[in-house]
C-alpha cells in the first residue's frame, strides 16, 4: 500500500487536486437573478440599531431559490457582529430559513449572503426577509445600502418610502447537471455558433481531459 | 500485449506530448476567449476599434462628427457608448449589457433563460454599421504599432459579411493561435539550451498553465504577438550562442526585433539587446584572435551602452532645468516609490492571474509560495553562476546569462517608460502591471528551474530537480484550473 502510494503521489495529488477544483465548481453553481442589478450608493442607507430588524418582501421568479445576496456599508463578520436573517411566509409570520449570513466568495467588500436549504416550489410565491442585527461588540448600527426603486414592487418595512434593500435572490436546480446546463446557456450567450452550446461544453470537456491525460503521461514516463 | 506497447511507445514520444500540450492549450484558450464575456479584455474594445477603423474603405464618404475637447474629456469609462468607436462597437457592447459588468464585480449581464442571449438577433441582424464617425477615433496603434492589428483586418474583412460576435471571437482565436506558436517556441529554447526532452516538456507545460499568460493572451490586444516575438527573440539569441553567427539566427533575432517594434514600442528593448549582442559577438571574434581582447570587454560594454542611450535619450526625461542634480532626484524619487514591497507584489499579483476577483486563502497566499520558490531559486543561480561546480543536466552559464540579460532589459526598458510618465505628471498612473513582464515568461520559468536544479545538485540531491518539476507542473494546473472555473466563471456568471 505504501508502495503504491510512493509511487503513485503525483497522479493521486493531481486527481485529489481536481476534484477539489471541480468539485468547488459544482457547489458554487448557484444563479443569481440577473434582472437585478445590485449598487452601492452611500447617500442611500438603512441604519438597523442593535435588536431591530428590517423586513423587506420580494418575489421569487422561479423554483429552487437557495440564497439572497445583499449589499452591506463596513460590515465585518470577523468582528463578531452578525445580522440574523430569517426567511418568512409572504405575511411575514410563518418561518421557512433562518441563520447568519456570510461574506460573499466575490470579494466584494459590501457583498453578502444569506443561504438556505432550497425552497423547491418558490416560483412566483412571495417572500418575507427579516433581517436582525445582534452585535457583539458595541456597534451603533448596521448599515443595509438601499436602492431607490423597488424590482417587484415591494418595499422596506412596507413603509411608503420609496426604497428597498439591494438584494438579489439566488437559485439552484434539482440536480447538478441542470447547474451545468444552466451555465452553458449563461457562457453561451452573445458569443458566435461555434462557441455555443455543444460546442462550448466539447470545447471544455476536450480541454480539461487532455490536460490532465497530458501530465499524467508526462508524470509517469 | 504487443500493440499497447506500441501505444505506449507512441504516447512517450517528446513529439506526441508536445502535440498534446499544444492542443490542450489551444482548447483552453479557446474556451477562455469564450469565457471572457465580449469587449471585457484590457483595452479590448479600443484594440478591436483600431482593428475596425483599418478595415474601413479609405475614402471617408460617411458624416464625420468631430468631437470637441469637453465631449472627449467628459467620457464614461464604464459606459462604451460615450467612447469615440464604431457605431457597430457602441451598439454591440449596449445590447450585451457590457456596462453591468463595468459597474460592480458582483454584477453580471441580464442572461435570458436559452442559448441565447436577450439582444442577439438584434447583434447578429448586423443593422449597425462597422466605421467610425465619431473623430478621433479611439485607435491604440496611433503610429507604426500596428501589426496584429493589421493581421486582424484579414480576419475582419474574410468575415466582414458575418456578424460581429463571428469576427471578434475569431480574432481572439488568432490571439490564441500566437500564444500557441509562443509554448513551442518556449519548447524549442529549453532543447536548445541543453534540457532533456522530459524536463523540457514539464517546463512547456508549465508555461502553458500559468494563469495570466492564458487569459490575457485570449484577448484581442498586441500582446499575444509582442510575447511571440520577445521569445522568438531569445530563441535567435539561444541559437547564437549555441552554434555561432548564421544567417539564421541572425535573421530570427532582426526580424523579431523589427517585427516588436511594429507591433509595440516595448520592443525597442529588444533592439538594445540586439546592440549588446553585436557588441559581444564583437569581443568574441577578437577573442579568438587574441589573448589581450578581455581589455576591450570593458570599453565595448561602454560603447554599447552610450549607443543605447544615443537611440534612448529621447524618451528619457534628461531634459530637466535643474540639470544632472536633478535628474538624479527625479530618478531617485521614481525608486523609492515603486520600488516598495507593495508596488512589487502589486506587479507579482497581477502577473499571475486575477487574484483579487474572489476571498480565498489559496489565492491571498499564492503570491508568497511563488516567492519562497522564487527566494531558493535565485540562491541555486548564484550557486549556478559562481560556482565551479559542473551540472550536467542544466543549461551551460552563458545561456542562463542571456536569460537574465533579457529579464533586466525588460525591468529596465518597462521602468524607463514609466519613469518619464512619473517626471512629468508626478503620479505613477502608467505602473508596472505584471503583464508587461510576461513577454518574458519562458526565461523566469527557466531561470527558476534552473536555479532550483543548481541547488539541489549543490547538496548532491540532483532526483528532487525532477520532483519539483512534477510537483510544479501540478501545482500550476491546479492553479490554472481553479483560476478558471472558480474564479473567472464565478465572476462573470454566477
Amino acid at each position: 500500500m505504501l508502495n503504491f502510494l510512493k509511487k503513485n503521489i503525483y497522479i493521486i495529488i493531481i486527481f485529489l487536486l481536481t476534484a477539489f477544483v471541480f468539485g468547488k465548481f459544482i457547489f458554487s453553481l448557484n444563479f443569481p437573478d440577473a434582472g437585478y442589478l445590485l449598487s452601492t450608493d452611500k447617500d442611500f442607507v438603512l441604519k438597523v440599531a442593535p435588536k431591530n430588524s428590517v423586513s423587506q418582501k420580494f418575489s421569487s421568479a422561479r423554483d429552487g431559490l437557495t440564497k439572497i445576496d445583499f449589499l452591506l456599508r463596513n460590515f465585518e463578520t470577523s468582528s463578531g457582529d452578525q445580522v440574523l436573517m430569517k426567511l418568512a411566509d409572504e405575511n411575514c409570520s410563518k418561518i421557512l430559513a433562518e441563520g447568519n449570513i456570510e461574506k460573499s466568495f466575490l470579494s466584494a467588500g459590501s457583498l453578502y449572503e444569506f443561504s438556505f436549504p432550497r425552497i423547491n416550489n418558490s416560483a412566483n410565491e412571495t417572500f418575507c426577509l427579516i433581517a436582525t442585527f445582534e452585535p457583539k461588540k458595541k456597534t451603533k448600527a448596521v448599515e443595509f445600502f438601499l436602492k431607490n426603486d423597488s424590482q417587484d414592487g415591494f418595499l422596506i418595512n412596507n413603509s411608503s418610502a420609496q426604497q428597498s434593500l439591494s438584494m438579489r435572490p439566488v437559485y439552484t436546480n434539482t440536480y447538478w447537471w441542470q447547474n451545468l446546463r444552466e451555465l452553458d446557456q449563461r457562457l453561451s450567450q452573445y458569443k458566435p455558433w461555434f462557441l455555443k452550446q455543444y460546442y462550448l461544453a466539447a470545447i471544455a470537456i476536450l480541454f480539461v481531459a487532455l490536460s490532465i491525460a497530458t501530465i499524467v503521461i508526462l508524470i509517469i514516463i | 500485449m504487443k500493440k499497447i506497447r506500441f501505444y505506449w511507445d507512441f504516447c512517450k514520444k517528446p513529439s506526441f506530448i508536445l502535440l498534446l500540450i499544444l492542443i490542450a492549450f489551444f482548447l483552453k484558450g479557446v474556451f477562455l476567449a469564450a469565457a471572457f464575456p465580449i469587449f471585457d479584455g484590457q483595452d479590448e474594445a479600443r484594440h478591436y476599434n483600431t482593428i475596425q477603423f483599418f478595415s474601413e474603405p479609405k475614402e471617408k464618404t460617411w458624416k464625420i462628427n468631430i468631437a470637441t475637447p469637453q465631449q472627449m474629456q467628459a467620457r464614461d469609462s464604464n459606459n462604451l457608448e460615450t467612447y469615440n468607436f464604431s457605431e457597430e462597437i457602441k451598439k454591440t457592447a449596449t445590447a450585451a449589457d457590457n456596462s453591468a459588468l463595468r459597474t460592480e464585480i458582483y454584477n453580471t449581464i441580464d442572461f435570458s433563460n436559452s442559448y441565447d442571449g436577450k439582444n442577439e438577433a438584434q447583434i447578429n441582424s448586423k443593422i449597425w454599421q462597422p466605421i467610425n464617425q465619431d473623430y478621433p477615433p479611439d485607435i491604440t496603434a496611433k503610429s507604426y504599432d500596428k501589426l496584429y492589428h493589421i493581421l486582424g483586418t484579414f480576419i475582419e474583412n474574410t468575415f466582414a459579411r458575418d456578424s460581429i460576435l463571428v469576427r471578434f471571437y475569431l480574432i481572439r482565436i488568432f490571439s490564441v493561435l500566437l500564444s500557441a506558436l509562443t509554448v513551442l517556441c518556449a519548447y524549442l529554447i529549453m532543447r536548445e539550451i541543453g534540457f532533456q526532452p522530459k524536463a523540457s516538456l514539464i517546463m512547456t507545460a508549465i508555461i502553458a498553465f500559468q494563469p495570466k499568460f492564458s487569459f490575457f493572451t485570449t484577448n484581442i490586444s498586441y500582446a499575444p504577438l509582442l510575447i511571440l516575438l520577445f521569445t522568438t527573440f531569445t530563441l535567435g539569441g539561444i541559437l547564437y550562442l549555441k552554434n555561432g553567427l548564421d544567417w539564421r539566427n541572425a535573421a530570427l533575432m532582426i526580424t523579431s526585433a523589427v517585427l516588436g517594434m511594429f507591433t509595440k514600442a516595448t520592443a525597442i528593448v529588444l533592439v538594445a539587446m540586439l546592440i549588446f549582442m553585436v557588441a559581444f559577438m564583437i569581443y568574441q571574434k577578437f577573442s579568438r584572435r587574441s589573448k589581450r581582447a578581455k581589455y576591450w570587454s570593458g570599453p565595448l560594454f561602454i560603447l554599447a551602452s552610450i549607443l543605447v542611450l544615443v537611440f534612448f535619450h529621447q524618451y528619457l526625461p534628461l531634459n530637466n532645468s535643474k540639470g544632472i542634480s536633478g535628474i538624479i532626484v527625479s530618478l531617485y524619487e521614481y525608486l523609492a516609490k515603486t520600488l516598495t514591497i507593495g508596488r512589487l507584489g502589486l506587479s507579482a499579483r497581477t502577473y499571475w492571474g486575477t487574484l483579487s476577483w474572489v476571498n480565498s486563502w489559496t489565492l491571498d497566499n499564492i503570491i508568497n509560495l511563488i516567492w519562497l520558490i522564487e527566494a531558493f531559486a535565485i540562491a541555486g543561480l548564484a550557486i549556478f553562476l559562481f560556482s565551479k561546480k559542473k551540472f550536467d543536466f542544466l543549461p551551460e552559464k552563458k545561456y542562463i546569462i542571456f536569460l537574465i540579460s533579457m529579464i533586466i532589459a525588460l525591468q529596465l526598458g518597462i521602468r524607463l517608460a514609466d519613469w518619464p510618465h512619473f517626471a512629468k505628471t508626478g503620479s505613477l498612473a502608467l505602473g508596472t502591471p505584471g503583464r508587461y513582464f510576461l513577454p518574458n515568461l519562458a526565461s523566469h520559468i527557466i531561470l527558476v528551474f534552473t536555479g532550483l536544479g543548481a541547488l539541489f545538485a549543490y547538496f548532491k540531491k540532483e532526483k528532487y530537480f525532477e520532483i519539483a518539476l512534477k510537483a510544479g507542473l501540478v501545482l500550476m494546473f491546479a492553479f490554472c484550473t481553479y483560476m478558471i472555473f472558480d474564479v473567472v466563471i464565478y465572476r462573470f456568471y454566477l
